[in-house]
């Protein structure tokens, strides 16, 4: 059945012959072919007019010419602009220069807290709450894995916690860490804890009323320089903290060489700086809190210092020099300058070490919104 | 050499791997784009060549002589006008092609579904082209029962036999017109092929 001017179908069709044929494969592909062949096209489709269609194609642009330039042009700048958004710092700029901040969601590993402690006095009136952080934060921020605050930026926390981080760091200083106190962690022994030992002006008068404490009230920006000069930026919760007065406190703690343990667990000690385990050199962010019954909002109690008054982003705020110390004491040594204001249901202290009023007030009015 | 007939040797020798013929299809296909391109009176030869596979091609894709002739025309306007966009690179431009009429004939399926076989055509044309009556019955006969064996092969299946026999794609040019390799379409054809024979053995019992 093959016809002459044709090859045939196992030349046609050579797979199909591949191997051991079956008798009768051949007759039936030539079937199959013919089968196939039988459809001729209708005269209607004799003949393809392009004429008909010549506009269409004519109006195709080839890509190419200053097409080409523009495009690799964007793609120039789409480049540059991932490059600029994948830095953190130009990221916060950016976000500054649109007028927005950059929110950022994290985990509690963003957060840095290398010691923990609260509790109670012994008749339940006061609440302490301390976090220790290195006293050579510069070299240990270095080393630190987490990522270390963005300027500009803003970042829930756990608990939903807003932390808002000032785009403004005085020269040779920059952002190290946030720490968040957390209930969960462990409660030490009160460890600097002396009825005998607080004195001075301002410090805090004893109160039956026992104290009702969000402890978590409390989250603390950290940044520094090369010197350890500390720089914080803490936030007060005032929301259900009415009837509290507070005591923010910053303490450098070194444990002496000669350290030897108090006698017995029950003594009045100002041990823990020497107890085995703590880490020989580190400072202090603590917080007293005392009830105040009747208060009708969240207060910072500070001690015999000149209260400056002055506006941060045109709330009323107040600066002053000193601070307490771990044993109830008002300081004025040691170059502490504070500067204090209320904003949005937050209390805001800028806290700064061997810095002038003028640069918290940088540090303070370059805080985004939350 | 002499213009004209390309030398089959020369070309195999310039294009290893491709058989003469396959070879010299491509310089075809090649040249007769690129003159396409330059004048698009110049389409015609192409439209020429690969008319009749695309029709048969969707003869069996389709629900009717008229509709398969309809989208045939269609294939070639979108073929003509998609033709400064086509670049060869590993695509022949039959496989092209084909992935366009398969295309189109997929989207005809769907807008309405066929109630009638796929596979009535081929009688229908046959009678006009058969002089000899009884030569003719035989075929008839012939046609009827293939044309219900292939009805019972997988849709994938029957693709693959109209690609081959009534498109005349080569396996490799079905392999990239459905995206698969070119040793599984052979065998696969092969297969269809001897289960198909198999089948027409039996009816014919």
């Amino acid at each position: 059945m093959t016809q002459p001017d044709r090859p045939s179908v196992r030349q046609l069709y050579p797979e199909l012959f591949e191997g051991e044929s079956p008798a009768g494969l051949e007759t039936f592909v030539e079937k199959l072919d013919q089968y196939y062949a039988a459809n001729q096209p209708p005269a209607r489709l004799a003949r393809f007019n392009p004429a008909n269609y010549a506009p269409v194609i004519t109006k195709r642009r080839r890509f190419g010419g200053w097409r080409r330039v523009l495009a690799a042009a964007l793609a120039v700048l789409l480049l540059a602009l991932g490059v600029l958004l994948a830095i953190p710092q130009t990221r916060a700029s950016l976000a500054g220069w649109f007028g927005f901040t950059i929110e950022q969601r994290t985990n509690s590993g963003f957060i840095v807290s290398s010691t923990y402690a609260q509790w109670a006095s012994p008749d339940a009136k006061f609440v302490y709450n301390i976090i220790g952080i290195p006293q050579d934060r510069w070299n240990f921020s270095q080393k630190w894995p987490a990522p270390r605050p963005v300027a500009g930026s803003r970042t829930v926390l756990p608990g939903n916690k807003i932390l808002t981080v000032p785009s403004y760091l005085p020269e040779g200083y920059r952002w190290q860490t946030a720490a968040l106190p957390q209930t969960n962690l462990t409660i030490s022994e009160p460890h600097f804890w002396s009825t005998s030992s607080r004195g001075g002006g301002g410090s805090p008068s004893y109160d039956l009323t026992p104290v009702n404490f969000d402890s978590n009230m409390a989250l603390y920006l950290i940044g520094g320089n090369p010197a350890n000069d500390l720089l914080l930026v803490s936030q007060f919760d005032m929301i259900k903290n009415d009837e509290i007065l507070i005591y923010p406190f910053v303490v450098g703690v070194t444990a002496p060489a000669n350290y030897t343990p108090p006698p017995s667990p029950d003594s009045p000690s100002l041990a823990p700086l020497n107890m085995p385990g703590y880490q020989p050199a580190q400072t202090e962010l603590g917080l007293l809190a005392q009830a105040a019954p009747g208060q009708h909002e969240l207060k910072l109690e500070i001690g015999a210092t000149t209260r400056h008054e002055t506006t941060v982003k045109g709330f009323q705020a107040f600066w002053y020099e000193g601070t307490w110390d771990y044993q109830g004491k008002w300081v004025t040594e040691g170059g502490w300058v504070s500067l204090v204001w209320k904003q949005n249901d937050i209390l805001f202290q800028v806290t700064g070490q061997n810095l002038p009023y003028t640069e918290l007030l940088k540090v303070a009015e370059s805080l985004p919104e939350r | 050499m002499e213009s004209g007939q390309p030398d089959s040797s020369l070309i195999s020798s310039f294009s290893p791997g491709l058989s003469p013929e396959a070879a010299t299809a491509k310089i075809e296909d090649s040249s007769l784009i690129a003159a396409a391109r330059a004048d698009p009176a110049a389409f015609e030869p192409l439209y020429q060549k690969y008319l009749t596979p695309v029709y048969r091609y969707l003869c069996l894709r389709t629900a009717s002589a008229e509709e398969a002739a309809d989208l045939t025309q269609l294939v070639f306007i979108k073929a003509f006008t998609g033709l400064t966009t086509y670049r060869e690179r590993g695509l022949p431009f039959a496989a092209w092609l084909f992935r366009i009429a398969r295309n189109l004939a997929t989207d005809a399926y769907r807008r309405h579904r066929p109630t009638v076989t796929l596979d009535k055509l081929a009688g229908e044309t046959i009678s006009a082209n058969s002089g000899d009556p009884e030569s003719f019955l035989l075929r008839q006969e012939d046609f009827q029962t293939m044309r219900e064996l292939l009805v019972r092969l997988k849709p994938e299946n029957r693709d693959l036999i109209a690609l081959r026999f009534a498109a005349g794609l080569t396996t490799k040019e079905i392999a990239a017109v459905t995206g698969k390799k070119e040793e599984a379409v052979k065998k696969q054809l092969a297969r269809t092929v001897r289960h198909l024979k198999e089948q027409y053995r039996e009816q014919d019992q």
